[in-house]
């Protein structure tokens, strides 16, 4: 026979307390009732929320007409900045099974496991909620939210696109930077609060690389700004509307650099690979968030997917024309959508194909090579700004030509990186390995 | 709504940062303080700017206040390390001799 | 009133900050609550329509000094702190001081009331107002406050080397986080 130990009875203190004897109390007979009157329950909360939208209408509309738009848009953002989290998740997980020439998940959901992130949702919700006896108890609670609350107030200055702003403002490209500034805190409480050493390397860090990648990122991004003179991002997104070649990105071929050297510094900021020492998993268990579990953990998690996003978000806007399609006149929410989508592509295609760097290597990286660069970039993109006017003409007709040189070169690498993408597809069955095209469904 | 609720705050901030200042033995904690009474004097000058007194000069030299105090936190936090590194402590009561 | 409601939100967790700084015994917890404070500040600056000051303030403070303050708490609390709290009579001259500090100030503003009204639109500067401010009416302190950073940034690279001890015959590759 073998020797099972028991399991030690689980103590339950407090407002947890409270839940598990009301469940067990009522949950069974409550479960079952739910179940029998479940059409009507849901009638009954359609006709409750009609109401309430009503006497919001009614009362507090009058007082402040500002409650319903605010309030229906932040709700908007939650159940976007949730899509684009569980979307990332599952996305993350089919784009590293098929760069390993397997197939990720296919089971669960019919159509390529695409409920997997549900499921992984459940699977957290139900765990049991561990904390360190020795953690510092409120700094170990908090620090989930300190993560992801500012990653999701990030999204109240983005633009999606004319008009599809919660708040346009003026600072609005810093108020994103701040936001993003702010997540280190969080990083740093649950590296402490986990009284492990090896949350707290991990945290120390996941903070030297936040704070010393902020530089170039916010360097780069002024580059772009002094181009422009706004850092409203609804005016760097207008000052694009003229299809692929007015794009800012091709502007300068110092800004061409700029985007480049911004791409580098947001995946450092977002701790994504190839500098994703603090949550390396072969190297500190799991960094800053080893003694998460549960729910804390799907905290973290969403939160790197969120901020993942709305750094994509920002180069999208101030590099690669934001809602505006490639063909003049048109702009639209898809667009944005798909180009950010596509940058968040490149960050996991970067992360499963690039080997980790170590965090002296990090810190070089950022110091010797990026903090020099863009302060070259920023210095040379104010200069071509001062001669690339009618008082020199000469230097703006050549100005001119490499604007177009450069729109060409991109035109050159989408077409690349579309004949790439065709012929993985065209010869799918003879690149993938014959274990998988034997085994598994769908290769 | 005036500026009087602006004032009041920030005395209220001056003097709890000065409290904090002469009643804390930890350096760092004293660095804590000075940050309190950083900030008291930037809010006070930027309630000024807000209710129409010196235009925009309020704002400008609340920006130079942040930059002054992320320059002196800096310089203070190596002096710290340093006297760590010597006694191993950072209670400013031991650092009662002019040797070394 | 609804200014009033907003600034009563902000300005009550910079004063519990303070509070509670001076109430705990936990100096991580305290370099948290200065964190606090700056945030409720920033959100002071946003109420009173210094949008890029608010931005600047949590961009810089929080995300700099703040961060760096939390750095050194952590680097210099593993000494088995003892901790003492003031005793009786310091907590209580320490007291009386602090009230009539704050007394004197309340009062002196207070009296010195002139009925100030706050601009009747919500003078939101734009980035470029400071912008001009910066290089036409403060262009000296600007100058300044960039030679005072680079020195800064030197001073506290110089202070904080690490030092490599002198019998060391082989010397020692460079310290590393």
């Amino acid at each position: 026979m073998m020797y099972v130990p028991e399991r030690p009875p689980v103590e339950y203190k407090g407002l947890s307390l409270a839940i598990v004897r009301l469940a067990t109390k009522w949950g069974p007979a409550g479960i079952s009732l739910l179940l029998r009157f479940a059409w009507g329950v849901f009638f009954a909360a359609i006709v409750v929320l009609v109401t309430f939208v009503w006497a919001v209408r009614r009362f507090i509309n009058p007082l402040l007409p500002w409650f319903i738009r605010d309030v229906v848009v932040v709700v908007g953002l939650l159940a976007f900045v949730c899509i684009v989290a569980i979307i990332g998740i599952w996305g993350e997980r089919k784009v590293s099974g098929r760069i390993q020439s397997r197939l990720g998940p296919m089971r669960t959901g019919a159509w390529h496991g695409w409920a997997q992130s549900l499921a992984d949702g459940l699977k957290f919700v139900q765990k049991e909620d561990l904390i360190p006896r020795d953690a510092d108890q409120p700094l170990f609670r908090l620090a989930p939210y300190v993560a992801l609350v500012p990653a999701f107030c990030a999204y109240l200055t983005i633009p999606f696109s004319l008009g599809w702003v919660f708040r346009e403002s003026d600072v609005g490209l810093l108020f994103v930077l701040a936001m993003l500034a702010i997540e280190v805190l969080g990083v740093i409480m649950a590296g402490w609060a986990s009284n492990s050493k090896w949350s707290l390397y991990g945290a120390m860090r996941a903070a030297c690389q936040l704070v010393s990648y902020e530089i170039p990122m916010g360097l780069s991004l002024l580059a772009v700004v002094l181009s422009v003179g706004s850092l409203n991002l609804i005016e760097l997104g207008r000052a694009q509307e003229g299809g692929w070649f007015s794009w800012l990105i091709f502007r300068n071929p110092f800004l061409f650099l700029a985007f480049f050297t911004y791409y580098i510094a947001s995946l450092a900021s977002c701790k994504r690979s190839p500098f994703d020492l603090p949550e390396g998993e072969s190297e500190l268990v799991a960094g800053f968030h080893t003694e998460y579990s549960g729910f804390r953990f799907v905290m973290f998690f969403f939160a790197e997917y969120v901020a993942m996003f709305a750094v994509s978000a920002l180069a999208t806007i101030l590099f690669l024309g934001g809602w505006n399609s490639p063909v003049a006149g048109l702009c639209s929410p898809l667009w944005f959508v798909l180009k950010s989508a596509f940058l968040v592509w490149v960050q996991m295609w970067f992360r499963w194909t690039l080997p980790r760097i170590r965090i002296d290597q990090v810190m070089h990286a950022c110091v010797k090579y990026l903090l020099p660069l863009s302060l070259l970039l920023f210095v040379g993109s104010s200069l071509w700004q001062l001669y690339d006017n009618r008082a020199h003409p000469a230097f703006e007709g050549f100005a001119g030509l490499l604007h177009y040189v450069l729109g060409g070169v991109g035109l050159l690498l989408l077409g690349l990186f579309f004949a790439g993408a065709g012929y993985g597809y065209y010869n799918r069955n003879r690149l993938v390995g014959s274990m998988v095209r034997k085994h598994l469904p769908g290769a | 709504m005036g500026v009087t609720p602006y004032l009041i705050l920030s005395a209220i901030l001056l003097v709890l940062g000065l409290t904090i200042v002469i009643s804390k033995r930890n350096a760092i904690v004293m660095l804590i303080g000075v940050e309190f009474i950083l900030n008291a004097a930037a809010l006070n000058l930027v309630a000024f700017s807000r209710h129409g007194i010196g235009g925009l000069a309020g704002q400008t030299a609340a920006l130079f206040v942040i930059v002054i105090a992320a320059a002196e936190a800096v310089v203070a936090l190596a002096i710290f390390l340093n006297f760590y590194h010597r006694i191993a402590t950072v209670d400013i009561d031991r650092g009662d001799q002019l040797k070394g | 009133m609804l200014e009033r409601l907003i600034f009563v939100l902000f300005a009550l967790p910079a004063v519990v900050a303070g509070v509670a700084i001076l109430l705990s015994t936990n100096i991580v917890r305290m370099a948290f609550w200065l964190i606090t404070m700056l945030i409720s500040v920033a959100g002071l600056y946003f109420l009173m329509g210094a949008y890029f000051l608010g931005v600047v303030q949590i961009l810089v403070y929080v995300g700099g000094v703040a961060v760096l303050l939390v750095f050194g708490v952590m680097l210099t609390s593993r000494q088995l702190a003892p901790k003492l709290r003031p005793g009786p009579v310091e907590t209580l001259w320490l007291a009386t001081v602090s009230a009539i500090l704050l007394l004197g100030l309340v009062l002196s503003i207070l009296r010195a009331h002139t009925g100030m009204e706050p601009l009747p639109v919500p003078v939101a500067n734009s980035p470029a107002d400071i912008g001009h401010s910066l290089m036409g009416d403060f262009l000296g302190p600007f100058e300044l406050a960039s030679v005072l950073l680079l020195v800064a940034m030197l001073g506290a690279a110089y202070l904080a080397r690490p030092k490599v001890p002198v019998q060391n015959p082989q010397g020692s590759k460079g310290g590393a986080v």
